[in-house]
């Protein structure tokens, strides 16, 4: 507050003080409101206040002078110190208001701690901050959108810390050297980071951390560099997503391994722009039961196919015990003997995949027996004899119930696979077609395509078959 | 089959003595302390003693929220929807429940009043937040003369401060100065 505000608010406070001196010496009678609470208790109620506002009561009065100091979250926002008014002094009073945060507080563990910077700072200062978060706080949010590289002491700070329980480092490129081969957090459940970039300690090619309650494991875009195998000690994890679509990070020297021990996990999903970058391996009686994997490449340049192909091949080898799985960008499951290189999926009920070959889908049903939903968007050309050459899928004859035909064109070989479905589909309750364009829905390829449709025998006694468009 | 309900006895602050669903009442962890580690609570000779914050209007407010979410399968928005109503009451009677669900260690109704008295005080003045709360004034006076003060430590000095160095003297003039800068 500048000098000109306080001028305004002491002449306020004259002005009405003749009227508020008998209402403020009863209250002085009636002891004050807030003196019912404890100080312990309002250091908790500004704990819920944004951190700024929660500094501000200590101008109250004396009891409050302090109490601020108690409190047991710290929300450093640095947009708050950026008004359109003042041109000046938002960076240097956010950093002053850091520090002295930092300082002041006597709070000896946090219950949440968050710094976000919306604007470039010298990242030293976010150095010599981290430290001291990191011993302080259970959970702790780091936001920023500068490039930064953690000091020593931060990343060791952040291995070795034994309270943190939540943390979620969203960073645009930050490097963080690892200090050590082996790391345990004893108290952390959840884990998300985002644009970090790991080192590996140069003793060993392989990093393990143990994560004994862990229950969600995050990253967008983080790599793990200088090792080959990042092993995975998680025996309560519950979701793990790994999101890699930043076009510019290289694949070069990241570890080609990720190993999960003990593990039965709920929800695995992987996203790649280009490829998938890791051998997924579960360990030591980990398993996929009633797992639902979610894996998504979205172009995977010529050059990758292969390594894409074979990592692929491992992952659903690997979790051949999911109950459901979603699939995007089959492309990289084609090729010459699909169905021998497929495990059998024995638990799986749901299956949902992006545009697909004939002979990967009729690979993937030939592999699961109890496949209930089907769902693909779109069906590449492929050799209709295909369909003939092998016998039907035994979930066809006795669990699959609703397929969804997405992205139809109405070409000669989609009807070709619309056809061996209904001849085949003995417990088939509902087809749904959704149509590529409104426009088709209206031409004569359509009307031609259903015409054909309905003349084809049907191995059901009855089901619905459902034409739409999609937006 | 309402007599075999087991009650318990409790004293409130006014030393008025009164019976409640034992079920109800052992929500509050230092009742369900009291009852099992002590044996207290069985007869009117033996009444459990709340704390001095918990009067009798109090205690039937927080034997309320304790009935209401003792229900099982109740969902999430009916829970919500309950406690949003349950806290819109005068500020005064707020800060007095905030006081006794401590003393009673019930956490869950703390967090609510707390978190309720923090959106009554948030974005308000100084001034306003005295009236509300009828805080003394007794610190404006110190305001106007140390107005001047500048902290004028380096960096280093602060870090080295913040690094765990005599980092428990405080002085009133830098937190005075914290907040007008």
């Amino acid at each position: 507050m500048n000098s000109a505000s306080l001028a305004k608010m002491e002449g306020s406070s004259s002005v009405e003080g003749n009227q508020k001196l008998p209402k403020r010496k009863k209250m002085i009678n009636d002891e004050d409101t807030m003196s019912k609470l404890p100080e312990p208790l309002i250091s908790r109620i500004l704990s819920f206040l944004p951190t700024k506002d929660a500094v501000r009561t200590s101008v109250l009065s004396k009891k409050w002078l302090f109490c601020w100091t108690f409190i047991t979250r710290l929300d450093l926002d640095d947009t708050d110190f950026y008004s359109l008014k003042k041109k000046t002094g938002g960076k240097m009073s956010f950093h002053n208001f850091v520090y002295r945060a930092l300082l002041h507080t006597q709070t000896s563990t946090f219950e949440s701690f968050s710094i976000l910077l919306a604007n470039e700072y010298d990242m030293s200062l976010l150095n010599t901050w981290i430290p001291n978060i990191l011993t302080r706080s259970r959970n702790l949010r780091v936001e920023t959108h500068s490039k930064m590289s953690f000091s020593a002491l931060a990343s060791h700070s952040l291995f070795d810390s034994m309270l943190l329980e939540e943390v979620v480092l969203k960073m645009d490129s930050c490097a963080i050297r690892v200090p050590k081969i082996f790391a345990r957090f004893a108290s952390l459940k959840l884990l998300k980071l985002s644009g970090i970039l790991f080192t590996l300690h140069s003793s060993s090619k392989v990093l393990t951390l143990s994560f004994p309650l862990l229950k969600v494991f995050e990253t967008v875009n983080c790599r793990w560099l200088n090792g080959n195998r990042l092993h995975l000690i998680v025996p309560l994890l519950e979701r793990v997503v790994i999101v890699e679509d930043a076009v510019s990070m290289s694949n070069e020297t990241s570890v080609l391994a990720i190993y999960f021990s003990r593990f039965s996990m709920k929800q695995f999903s992987y996203c790649g722009l280009a490829n998938i970058s890791y051998y997924f391996k579960l360990l030591d009686s980990s398993s996929a039961h009633n797992a639902s994997v979610n894996v998504v490449v979205k172009q995977c340049p010529t050059n990758r196919v292969t390594v894409t192909k074979t990592r692929a091949f491992v992952l659903l080898n690997e979790f051949r015990q999911m109950k459901c799985v979603e699939f995007e960008g089959c492309e990289v499951l084609a090729q010459s003997k699909v169905v021998a290189k497929l495990p059998s999926f024995e638990m799986l009920s749901h299956l949902k995949l992006g545009l697909v070959s004939g002979e990967v889908l009729l690979g993937l049903l030939l592999k699961s027996p109890i496949l209930k939903t089907l769902h693909f968007k779109g069906v590449s050309t492929f050799d209709t004899q295909v369909l003939n050459s092998v016998a039907v899928p035994d979930c066809l004859t006795s669990t699959l119930q609703v397929v969804k035909f997405d992205k139809l064109h109405g070409c000669e070989h989609e009807l070709c696979l619309a056809k061996y479905f209904m001849e085949n589909g003995l417990v088939l309750e509902r087809i749904s077609f959704y149509l590529v364009s409104l426009w088709l829905g209206k031409s004569k390829i359509m009307e031609k395509f259903k015409e054909k449709l309905f003349s084809f025998k049907k191995g059901f006694s009855f089901a619905i078959i459902e034409f739409s468009y999609d937006v | 089959m309402k007599m075999m309900k087991p009650y318990v006895w409790l004293q409130t602050s006014d030393d008025s003595i009164q019976q409640v669903e034992q079920e109800i009442a052992m929500f509050c962890p230092l009742i369900c302390q009291e009852i099992i580690q002590k044996g207290m609570g069985s007869s009117k000779n033996c009444a459990i003693c709340l704390p001095q914050q918990v009067s009798p209007a109090m205690l039937s407010l927080i034997l309320d929220y304790c009935r209401f979410h003792q229900v099982p399968g109740r969902s999430n928005k009916e829970r919500k929807s309950y406690d949003e109503k349950f806290v819109r009451i005068d500020t005064e009677r707020l800060c007095e429940l905030t006081s006794a669900a401590d003393s009673l260690q019930l956490k869950p109704l703390v967090d609510l009043t707390s978190r309720a008295l923090a959106r009554i005080i948030e974005g308000k003045t100084p001034e306003e937040i005295r009236d509300i709360f009828h805080l003394p004034d007794d610190l404006t006076e110190n305001v106007e003369v140390e107005e001047e003060h500048v902290d004028d430590r380096s960096v280093d000095d602060l870090l080295s401060f913040i690094n765990g160095n005599d980092g428990g003297k405080l002085n009133i003039l830098t937190i005075l100065i914290f907040v007008f800068t």
